[in-house]
């Protein structure tokens, strides 16, 4: 589904990815880890657009992805959410919904004006499938409520919501429990899953609670300095000796 | 004395579409737009340049040739144009780039053009500035006439009626709510799939069209113009009236311009002058538009009317309430 190959990323004289290739399968859950500054945030945005790569390509379905726009990319059918929750907070919670579907008629200024049917109709129907989006999200009480007012764990997920509303196919994860509690860490764990089954969505997820990322992904990708260490299994990546090393340093 | 209301009802209704304009660019989409001086003085030329006629009247050796006798909707209309291609052409280097970045070519690009109008004088008459411009059906009714103030302030208000309602559809409309999306972060617009500059370009442009459309009436209101009535001054006012009639509001944005246009700027010309002191009235009129953007910044800080969150009618909604 998802590939990228060769990626390098200097900002200056640091290079932040050196030649990494990681791949995505349609379907699965791939998770991201390494230690702090190990380059898997940069990585996504690599992906989605936010960087130009030095070297290297990202191919979405046998299409070269590499160096479009951000918006290009999420219509594509890539959706990202961000480490640090970007939520727009003077919008209300169903605001920040409807405005993440794609293709919306009136997003064109004529037919913003004018209010045609097609638009009121096409309303109606991403207000019901919001509605739905924030009931699973248990944030359907707070529809009308401007977003500030949140916790950490809603933000996450109202912005989990958001990535959803624009139907993506992939869905590029950053750490999406950072900040959440226990409770809504596993509502998060919950919610991914039920989206890779009755959606099919796939998923790359960069996390840094290990328990969340053991018992979410197929295959898990290991980077440190830039670089890929290993890829595998939840065991695998446990016994492997070089991932122990990139976290906890080399016994001498 | 009627016309003398007159006047001032027009005169402020034409800077209320300023201000309706800098909402829709700032108030909405969070674009620093510093250059509003600069996209009415284009429309006012425009428009003044367009219907005069030309003449070979020479003016300190320079021959002052440019005119072209259009009918006022033409002159209208071109204004419009005129403003909104400048707007487009600034747009293009400039709203990819961050917002101080919009506001330094904008105040830069409205002193530009005041400089052009004040020096290119076969177009502009320089300082001298453009007399005699015609008001719509001038030939049946004469300028100085009461029905012809009267003609004047009912296309103004008409203008300003249907650009309200345009902005106000715009506002709640999917379109608007991308914009507002913009304003709070534009990163995760794109991200969520919005072709940002788009956006931008398009509500910027509009902006211009209005503000052009506003120099057009301004210029057949004063019936002659001359660059100093396009000083950055006129930039600052117009966003003291949005600051504080409320940011993002457009019954706030014709509510302060009316209250700083009309109360502070037109109406302390009732006040009798003060005897010796002939410019103490007017300057007082600056340090009052100051206090009161103070004061209103103090007590309300999103303005006299704020800025309100909009609830989607629950038409879709999922649940039968009870």
């Amino acid at each position: 589904m998802l590939k990228a190959e060769g990626i390098v990323k200097d900002f200056g004289g640091l290079r932040a990815i050196n030649h990494c290739s990681i791949e995505v399968g349609k379907g699965s859950i791939v998770g991201l880890i390494g230690p702090n500054g190990a380059g898997k945030t940069t990585l996504f945005n690599v992906i989605t657009g936010m960087y130009k790569p030095d070297a290297g390509r990202v191919v979405f379905k046998g299409e070269d992805i590499t160096g479009l726009q951000p918006d290009q990319i999420c219509q594509k059918g890539i959706t990202r959410t961000f480490q640090i929750s970007r939520e727009l907070k003077v919008m209300t919670l169903l605001d920040n919904i409807m405005l993440a579907f794609k293709n919306q008629r009136g997003e064109n200024f004529i037919r913003g004006i004018l209010n045609p049917a097609s638009v009121k109709e096409q309303e109606t129907k991403n207000l019901k499938k919001s509605l739905e989006i924030l009931e699973a999200m248990k944030l359907y009480d707070l529809r009308n409520e401007s977003a500030a007012i949140l916790s950490g764990g809603q933000r996450k997920m109202l912005e989990l919501g958001q990535a959803l509303a624009t139907g993506p196919e992939m869905l590029l994860l950053d750490e999406p429990t950072a900040g959440a509690t226990a409770a809504e860490t596993a509502m998060v764990v919950n919610f991914i899953r039920r989206m890779r089954e009755e959606q099919g969505l796939t998923l790359l997820i960069v996390e840094h609670k290990m328990d969340v990322i053991m018992g979410l992904c197929d295959k898990i990708f290991v980077i440190s300095y830039g670089e890929k260490i290993m890829e595998g299994s939840a065991e695998e990546v446990r016994r492997n000796e070089k991932v122990r090393e990139a976290y906890l340093g080399r016994e001498d | 004395m009627p016309s003398f209301i007159i006047g001032i009802i027009t005169i402020v209704g034409i800077y209320c579409i300023l201000v309706l304009a800098l909402n829709m660019r700032w108030g909405y989409c969070g674009l620093l737009d510093f250059g509003v001086a600069g996209f009415f003085l284009i429309g006012a030329y425009t428009s003044a340049i367009l219907t005069s006629a030309s003449s070979e009247s020479s003016l300190f050796g320079v021959q002052y040739t440019a005119g072209y006798s259009f009918a006022w909707p033409i002159g209208l209309i071109a204004a419009a144009g005129i403003s909104g291609f400048l707007a487009f052409i600034i747009g293009i280097p400039t709203l990819r780039l961050r917002g101080d970045y919009l506001a330094i070519v904008t105040i830069g690009m409205a002193e530009i053009l005041r400089y052009v109008a004040i020096n290119e004088k076969w177009m502009t008459r320089g300082v001298q500035g453009i007399r005699n411009i015609a008001r719509p059906f001038e030939s049946f009714f004469p300028a100085a006439g009461l029905t012809s103030d009267i003609i004047l302030l009912a296309l103004t208000l008409a203008i300003l009626a249907l650009f309200f309602i345009i902005a106000s559809r715009l506002y709640i409309s999917p379109f608007g709510r991308v914009l507002r999306a913009i304003r709070e972060d534009e990163v995760v617009t794109s991200f969520l799939g919005k072709p940002v500059i788009n956006f931008k370009m398009v509500i910027f442009v509009l902006g211009g069209i209005y503000m052009g459309v506003a120099g057009s009436l301004f210029a057949m209101y004063v019936t002659a113009i001359e660059p100093y009535q396009f000083i950055p001054t006129y930039t600052f006012l117009i966003w003291g009236c949005l600051i504080v009639g409320g940011s993002g509001n457009n019954w706030g944005a014709i509510l302060g311009g009316a209250l700083i246009m009309g109360l502070f700027i037109q109406g302390t010309r009732f006040l009798p002058s003060v005897a010796g002191q002939p410019q103490l009235i007017p300057a007082l009129r600056y340090i009052a538009v100051g206090i009161l953007l103070i004061i209103v910044l103090r007590l309300r800080p999103r303005g006299l009317l704020p800025e309100k969150v909009i609830r989607v009618e629950e038409a879709g909604d999922v649940h039968a309430k009870s």
